[in-house]
């Protein structure tokens, strides 16, 4: 056996290893790190932020599929979701978009029909295999 | 040899981890539960005061619904409700029972006789309709309706609805909304008319379950939405939508079946 193969191999096993310690302790998402963004006074949801208690919005996106909306301590919004559900949403929104947009997708997928399958893979690989939780911080600026 | 032996050693590992990463688990998400025995509970708690001539309705106060208009009881009708302390109607199955102060007063058989007497009665007074009797018994198989009138200077106790039965809605080609087959006298907007044509939307189910709504859109589920109290009030003073205390909606738990067209009613029931 090639020393090359050797380390490939042994390298699988260890990814293979720590991915089973993951699995075993339940998949929990991986955080990464927060991002920060001021929303200009104006706009709807700087209203709704004024509103909170602490003047900031947080909102959570865990492809484990769930997006939450909170506030300081408390929860204001949840929608639970699959890649099902996900792709059903993505196609129910392209309906109602003004214009050509659905025609324009359609046109995008006849030309890269790998498309479709893509995003329903990336989309499954981070829903049921390394789900991360996203978080953006909504502060209202003065 | 060694070497083959820690070949196959990683090999056996790589084909034990593969198969058990394949056995991903389910998703978290509630389906939309299409069939059951759930029941339609209608539970409405009125109270009274005959000496301040007061009354609270579903947990609302006497000032609450006298701003909505509804009227002050003359004597006669005061007088016949200060002979009771407690009275209450109970609609359950094929019965009706009248109880005061906790004793049966009268049980009224509500068999299929009855309520095509009582169909035919509600037919007279709806012009160039009529009720859909498959649907009425539809509704009426799993009712538990009770009202319940009590003599107390308390505020009544908020209503309690649970409909496991789906509320039809029906969209006409020209837009009239129709509920349960009988025409509303309302239309949806064209605009509206317009954009749920050209999305090819034929039908839609809605389930709220006390702040948990669950959809499907021509037949296709769509994600859970939960919508918390203290979270909506955020959103309404915010926005300034104004809608007002929309407490007693989070006890609740209702379905609706949108048909746009000639499509069939949407089938299945909201269960929580």
């Amino acid at each position: 056996m090639s020393r090359a193969l050797k380390a490939f191999l042994i390298a699988a096993v260890v990814i293979m290893l720590l991915y089973g310690v993951y699995f075993a302790v339940g998949r929990p998402s991986i955080p990464l790190p927060a991002i920060r963004y001021p929303v200009p006074a104006g706009q709807a949801i700087h209203k709704v932020i004024q509103g909170t208690d602490n003047n900031e919005l947080r909102l959570t996106l865990d492809t484990k599929g769930k997006l939450q909306i909170l506030d300081a301590d408390a929860e204001i919004l949840k929608i639970d979701y699959t890649p099902e559900t996900l792709a059903n949403t993505i196609d129910l929104a392209l309906r109602f978009t003004p214009g050509d947009t659905e025609a324009a997708y359609e046109q995008f997928v006849d030309r890269y029909p790998i498309y479709p399958k893509l995003t329903d893979y990336v989309s499954n690989l981070f829903f049921r295999f390394l789900p991360l939780r996203i978080s953006l911080i909504l502060t209202a600026t003065p | 040899m060694k070497k083959h032996r820690f070949l196959k050693f990683i090999i056996a590992l790589v084909l034990v981890f593969g198969i058990t990463l394949m056995q991903h688990t389910p998703a978290a998400v509630a389906d939309v539960p299409l069939d059951g025995a759930g029941t339609n509970t209608v539970h409405i708690d009125a109270t009274y005061d005959p000496a301040s001539r007061t009354y609270s309705i579903a947990g609302m106060s006497f000032e609450q619904l006298q701003a909505m208009n509804l009227p002050q009881f003359d004597d006669s009708t005061w007088n016949l409700l200060g002979l009771f302390d407690e009275l209450s109607v109970k609609i359950i199955g094929n019965e009706i029972q009248v109880f005061t102060n906790e004793t049966k007063l009268v049980s009224m058989a509500f068999d299929e006789n009855a309520r095509i007497f009582i169909y035919d009665i509600v037919n007279v007074f709806l012009e160039g309709s009529r009720i859909d009797r498959s649907r009425a018994e539809k509704w009426l198989d799993k009712a538990d309706i009770e009202i319940s009138l009590r003599r107390s200077k308390e505020l009544s106790s908020p209503i309690d609805i649970d409909l496991s039965t789906l509320v039809q809605l029906k969209v006409n080609e020209d837009g009239a909304l129709s509920i349960e087959g009988l025409p509303t006298g309302m239309a949806i907007q064209p605009e509206v008319l317009e954009m749920l044509k050209s999305a090819n939307i034929e039908n839609a189910k809605i389930c709220w379950n006390k702040g948990v709504i669950n959809g499907e859109v021509n037949g296709a589920q769509i994600p859970q939405i939960t919508i918390y109290q203290d979270g909506w009030a955020i959103i309404d003073q915010a926005l300034e939508l104004n809608v007002g205390d929309i407490s007693t909606l989070f006890d609740t738990g209702f379905g609706l079946g949108l048909v746009l067209g000639d499509g069939a009613p949407i089938a299945g029931e909201c269960l929580p």
